[in-house]
């Protein structure tokens, strides 16, 4: 390699880093400053004062944080295990089954996927106020199905496709059936592909705001939701606790990210990709 | 030759069979999906659709039906001309610096180099990050008063002590700060997924350009982009896709403004139905956004087929 490329990469590199590491390397410095020394100019890069007041007011006892913490995690679950349970049937069809407007049936899927959310939020809304679900959990968890499903569908049908058929019709020859041979072959042999689907679900539920803020009411807050009212709280928008309370949303799923980095990469990209 | 036309015709029929049996199997399987996107798709999209013709009255939650008064109100909406063009200004500068900078970026992590891995998780933090924690950082690290940016200028010696750029309280520095921060979390996606195709080119197809004697560009142009197009496609997709959809980051950093310069399609019908409570009207401009959504995945799907 010459010098001149492997200085250009570096560059490249270095601008990568910086632009993604520095914003939040520069939350975590905030979230550690006593609020008088944050409000002022020009601020300091590295903490004169060091303080983890931020964080005991947020992780305090009785604070808002755990129950929004207890409702992210009990929708995010739910939603999850639902998409899969579901999405894992219907991928298998557009996978594997040959039938009449198989290929009408997946564009329909995407179209559904990229529907904008506020246009299905109005009549959902009504929909859920009818049957007495808004500020439910499950009146949440259902009204995401129309995105995540069919993104679960997606990721999936992708993962499904890249299982050897072989295998599936010499389980086939051994006597199963084709719902025995997708219990037995393609679900143990897409086992990362399911991880993948699961985290990558699971992170978009865990981010959703605009859903959660409308549908949850006045009911419940999920973190975003927490995280959003607590930076619109006009007279109390303490920059030390704001920073701690977005470090702490973010800090699950940035570990995730970080655990399951290559199996995230390939459900990201699979179902993109498949065409 | 008979026995060979009824092997045929045995074959047809046992073909047949099955066709009909795997038509079957997939319906059952597909009914759960079928049955939730009808219940939350197709049944929400005609109530809304009723909505949009309708007035509804919130405190009794009475209707009136008022025809096409509310869809005629479209033409007449002052603010339409610029909620559209603030969404295409946003929508297009994604796409065009979207792609200038994920494609380079893209070809730089095919490169050997240490800390490849590394780059790779850097790469996956923004999808990590929900917007509401992402406004957070970045209406902070904007804040005119006391923000980073305005003291990095400083540091640098680029600004004096009292300049204060105001970042999102002035229309273009605050349109162009919503284009950054999206761009700040769809380039790494778009990225990712343009180095999967990077990838998929082999060493073969490469080495076989260079014994032809092209040079570095004109493989590129000739080989490289024609083999990753389904890749580009994909990535302006999900471009689109964020962008139309963008709420959270408009919500959070500028809330429309200043004035309206950064009002926005999506953010626009919600503040409709849910700050003004005009559901028709909202319900309308719903259908807009999905239009212009349409727009994107009905172009993608023309270059999916040709590119496949």
């Amino acid at each position: 390699m010459s010098r001149g490329r492997a200085l250009g990469i570096a560059a490249g590199l270095a601008a990568l880093a910086l632009l993604h590491l520095g914003p939040l390397a520069w939350l975590l410095v905030s979230s550690l400053q006593p609020e008088r020394d944050l409000l002022r100019f020009p601020p300091t890069l590295w903490p004169r004062r060091v303080t983890a007041e931020h964080y005991t007011e947020i992780l305090g006892r009785g604070s808002d944080f755990y129950r929004a913490l207890g409702h992210s995690l009990a929708i995010a679950v739910a939603t999850t295990a639902l998409c899969l349970a579901l999405g894992a049937l219907g991928a298998y069809a557009l996978a594997r089954l040959r039938f009449p407007g198989r290929r009408r049936l997946y564009f329909l899927v995407l179209l559904t996927y990229m529907l904008p959310g506020v246009a299905l939020l109005i009549p959902t809304i009504l929909l859920l106020r009818a049957l007495g679900l808004v500020g439910s959990y499950a009146g949440l968890v259902v009204s995401y199905l129309p995105f995540f499903l069919t993104l679960t569908i997606w990721v999936l049908r992708g993962f499904f496709l890249a299982v050897p058929p072989d295998l599936e019709q010499a389980a086939q020859v051994d006597g199963c059936t084709r719902v025995e041979a997708l219990w037995r072959v393609i679900l143990p042999l897409s086992a990362p592909g399911l991880g993948a689907t699961a985290i990558i679900v699971f992170i978009m539920t865990w981010n959703e705001y605009m859903y959660a803020k409308v549908i949850g009411s006045t009911r419940f807050q999920t973190l975003p939701v927490y995280v959003l009212t607590l930076a619109n709280q006009q007279f109390r928008s303490d920059a030390g606790i704001l920073s701690a309370a977005a470090l702490v949303t973010m800090a699950p799923v940035v570990l995730l990210v970080i655990g399951f980095q290559r199996l995230i990469v390939a459900g990201l990209t699979e179902g993109a990709l498949k065409d | 030759m008979v026995l060979r036309s009824r092997l045929g015709l045995a074959s047809h029929r046992t073909r047949r069979r099955r066709a009909s049996g795997e038509t079957r199997l997939a319906a059952l399987l597909f009914a759960p999906t079928a049955l939730a996107l009808a219940g939350l798709v197709a049944l929400p999209l005609a109530l809304s659709l009723a909505v949009s013709l309708t007035r509804v009255d919130v405190q009794s939650l009475r209707l009136t039906f008022v025809g096409l008064r509310q869809w005629a109100a479209l033409l007449r909406d002052p603010l339409l001309a610029t909620v559209l063009g603030n969404t295409a200004l946003y929508w297009a500068a994604t796409l065009v610096l979207g792609l200038a900078v994920s494609l380079p970026l893209a070809w730089l992590l095919t490169q050997e180099f240490p800390g490849r891995a590394a780059a790779r998780v850097v790469l996956l933090i923004p999808f990590a990050i929900a917007p509401a924690s992402l406004v957070v950082v970045w209406g902070w690290i904007l804040n005119s008063s006391y923000g980073l940016l305005n003291g990095l200028l400083y540091y640098l010696g680029l600004t004096a002590e009292d300049t204060v750029i105001a970042y999102l309280t002035e229309p273009w520095p605050a349109r162009a700060s919503l284009i950054f921060v999206n761009l700040w979390r769809i380039v790494p996606f778009m990225t990712l997924l343009i180095l999967a195709g990077l990838q998929a080119v082999s060493r073969d197809q490469l080495d076989a350009a260079r014994v032809d004697g092209s040079g570095p560009w004109q493989t590129a142009r000739h080989v490289v982009l024609p083999a990753i197009r389904l890749q580009i496609v994909a990535a302006l997709v999900v471009a689109s896709v964020w962008s139309i959809k963008t709420f959270d980051l408009v919500v959070g950093l500028t809330n429309g403004g200043p004035g309206h310069s950064t009002l926005m399609i999506y953010f626009y019908a919600y503040r409709k139905v849910f700050q003004e409570l005009d559901f028709g009207y909202g319900a309308v401009l719903s259908y807009v956004a999905f239009a212009l959504m349409a727009v994107a995945a009905l172009v993608s799907a023309r270059a999916h087929a040709d590119a496949a």
